[in-house]
């Protein structure tokens, strides 16, 4: 028997790619995915497509501070989200008499109407969700199983790297002219060492931002025994000035639930609010008109930038002790911006400025490099290409090891043919199944319901079940012939791909009027031309494979 | 203006791969063709290589500042590297040309101080 070091390496790497690889082909794809989240939104939230180009700047005093009188008397707290290039609406959000519980509605740029409610959850509610809690939200069990396939993927990639042993020699070598097993091994060892770097950083921040879910108790274990004075939260705050707003963040711990940072302990909440400056006073009950806040953002983006501001977030609009956050947008930064400045309500005068310390900067550059929010347009298509890399690297890696086995067992251990069902549910599956979630968004078109049940849990059910259809196709091809039933349906899926690819732009072109030469020519409109076009790629590389495995049935009949 | 950095900075990442792909046996095989350059000459055809990489980074840093520039160099290294693997199947006359244009400046009639493979 074989020992050594590289060759426990080998089984490690083996085992946990057989193990993981499915799951982390999900959270790969759909991450890559979110990368454009927003302009998926955009494809699939039709009454949200508005052209920012030629939308004046909207001015909070005269348009927005009216608007959220008139919606709410009484609110507690507003917030508004400024109308962006990848988010071309103004967001609002409110508490009313009724309820505590924020009601968050958007309205057109221009014309300050409301927008009609979506009726999709479209990525930035289902597909980035998916990435990061598979949408298993009780007791975090899908964040505990993307944390361990995180931790299978490091191991896989220091591992891989351990057991090649021709690192440098095959550097750039990709054989694929030479046979199928070769170059899609090749494929994996390209991927696998030259995306080295991405995979590994992406999958470590991606590990690092969901620490509080790993290690809930690690704020209180600091954060409980430590004395209020002991650490400054910002550079500029004054310890006395710490120390009132300490108590204002434990006072809001006796305001009902609905309140920023409710459901935490008092030690994970000191922990927000000296990490991220997130901060709720408490109302004096002495009424106060609202100062003028024009001229706060426009004094805020003289010093840091046009566009520095992207929300302003008012606690308590009609007291004395209200105050008024300007949170500086992360456009022009790697790091997440969590930095804010607040002002009086009543008066406007300079209360705090919350700049991150170094330490949460680092933490800051790792979310911000995870997260991909800022505005750095050819640094978001390298992600999206290395992302696509990554799923190759996955997908390559499951083919290699049935490969090897479906010529020598001609597929007929029941092993081997698991594998076969897995590799084609895993990779096809989740493609085939984004393909239909699109196509069912633009097929249900806004409706609210569909046969009694709300479209955007509808969307949700035709995802999962289309992609458990791809499971059963795969066992029923390997079940009528073991030997090259996975072949032809691999080919059959990627047929599938296709068809529902092409169906998307086609009913994307029926339900709105946007074809590509409209959104591409006539009246431009990158978010939704880029869908369509990657939707055509995806059909136009679908049908290449298809045509390749059909060849390649061909080739193993006749044999 | 921050496209043409980017692009600089892409071009000379790959020209910089091109140079170390081409001076690995399998590879000049397929480029070149012909009795194997010395050692010499492969020397300092990693050392340009390494200069292009380096000078890619100075680019992207120049180009984006430091907390951009050094993401966007790392993507795109990895991106180029893989380019060049693709060039060396689909269009290996490219970096022939690359080879052709180096050598004219920098290692003219070194090919001819040639060794065996």
């Amino acid at each position: 028997m074989k020992t050594g070091f590289r060759f426990s390496m080998s089984a490690l790497h083996t085992w946990a790619g057989l193990l993981l690889s499915g799951l982390l082909f999900a959270i790969f794809w759909t991450g890559t995915l979110s990368v454009f989240d927003k302009e998926i939104d955009r494809w699939m939230m039709p009454q949200t497509r508005i052209n920012m180009d030629t939308a004046p700047k909207l001015s909070v005093d005269r348009d927005i501070v009216p608007l959220l009188n008139s919606l709410s008397e009484s609110a507690t707290a507003w917030s508004i989200v400024l109308p962006s290039e990848r988010k071309p609406f103004l967001g609002l959000g409110y508490d009313t008499k009724e309820s505590h519980i924020a009601k968050r509605n958007s309205f057109h740029p221009v014309t300050l109407d409301q927008l009609p409610a979506s009726n999709t959850r479209g990525a930035s509610r289902f597909i980035y969700p998916f990435h990061h809690n598979l949408t298993l939200r009780k007791s975090n069990i899908g964040a505990w199983l993307v944390g361990i396939a995180s931790i299978g993927m490091l191991c896989l990639l220091v591992s891989g790297i351990v057991i090649h042993r021709r690192l440098f020699t095959d550097f750039f070598s990709f054989r694929v002219w030479r046979s199928f097993s070769r170059g899609n091994l090749d494929a994996h060892n390209l991927t696998g060492v030259l995306l080295f770097p991405f995979t590994l950083v992406i999958t470590l921040s991606g590990l690092m931002i969901a620490h509080l879910i790993y290690f809930p108790k690690a704020p209180d274990a600091v954060y409980e025994q430590m004395h209020p004075q002991s650490a400054a939260h910002t550079q500029k705050t004054p310890a006395k000035e710490i120390t009132s707003l300490r108590q204002k963040i434990d006072n809001k711990s006796k305001t009902p639930k609905a309140r920023e940072g409710a459901g935490n302990s008092p030690a994970r909440r000191r922990f927000i609010g000296e990490s991220q400056g997130r901060v709720t006073p408490k109302a004096s009950g002495e009424f106060a008109t609202i100062t003028s806040i024009d001229p706060l953002i426009t004094a805020t983006e003289e010093e840091l930038g046009r566009g520095a501001v992207y929300m302003v977030r008012v606690s308590n609009p009609a007291d004395a002790e209200g105050v008024i956050a300007l949170r500086l947008s992360s456009d022009k930064s790697v790091a997440q911006n969590m930095d804010n400045r607040r002002f009086s309500v009543a008066t406007g005068a300079d209360l705090d400025h919350f700049e991150s310390s170094s330490v949460t900067n680092v933490f800051n550059f790792l979310a911000g490099m995870h997260y991909v929010q800022f505005d750095h347009w050819p640094l978001r298509w390298f992600y999206f290409i290395a992302g696509l890399g990554a799923c190759v690297l996955i997908a390559t890696g499951l083919l290699h090891w049935t490969q090897a086995r479906n010529q020598k067992h001609d597929g007929t251990r029941f092993s081997i043919s698991f594998m076969n069902v897995h590799n084609l549910s895993a990779v096809m599956g989740i493609i085939v199944a984004t393909g239909a979630f699109l196509v069912a968004n633009r097929l249900f078109n806004n409706s609210v319901h569909f046969a009694g049940v709300l479209v955007p849990d509808l969307e949700v059910y035709v995802f999962f079940s289309v992609w458990m259809c791809c499971v059963l196709h795969g066992v029923i091809r390997v079940l009528i012939n073991k030997r090259s039933g996975y072949i032809k349906a691999w080919g059959e899926q990627c047929w599938a791909i296709a068809f529902i690819a092409i169906s998307a732009v086609v009913l994307n072109w029926l339900t709105t009027g946007d074809h590509l030469i409209k959104t591409l020519f006539k009246d431009t409109y990158w978010p939704v031309a880029t869908i369509d076009l990657l939707l055509i790629s995806s059909a136009a590389i679908a049908i290449f494979a298809a045509r390749k495995l059909s060849a390649n049935l061909k080739l193993n009949i006749g044999r | 203006m921050m496209h043409i950095g980017l692009i600089a900075s892409f071009v000379c990442a790959y020209v910089g791969f091109s140079c170390w792909a081409i001076s690995q046996t399998q590879h000049w095989r397929t480029v070149i063709g012909g009795p194997f350059p010395s050692q010499e000459m492969v020397r300092t055809q990693r050392f340009f290589g390494m200069v292009m990489v380096a000078l890619s980074l100075i680019i992207a840093l120049f180009n984006d500042g430091f907390s951009f520039g050094a993401l966007v160099w790392v993507l795109i290294l990895s991106l180029a590297a893989i380019l060049v693997a693709f060039s060396l199947v689909w269009c290996p006359s490219l970096l022939s040309y690359i080879n052709k244009v180096i050598s004219y400046f920098y290692f003219a009639n070194a090919v001819e101080k040639t060794n065996k493979p």
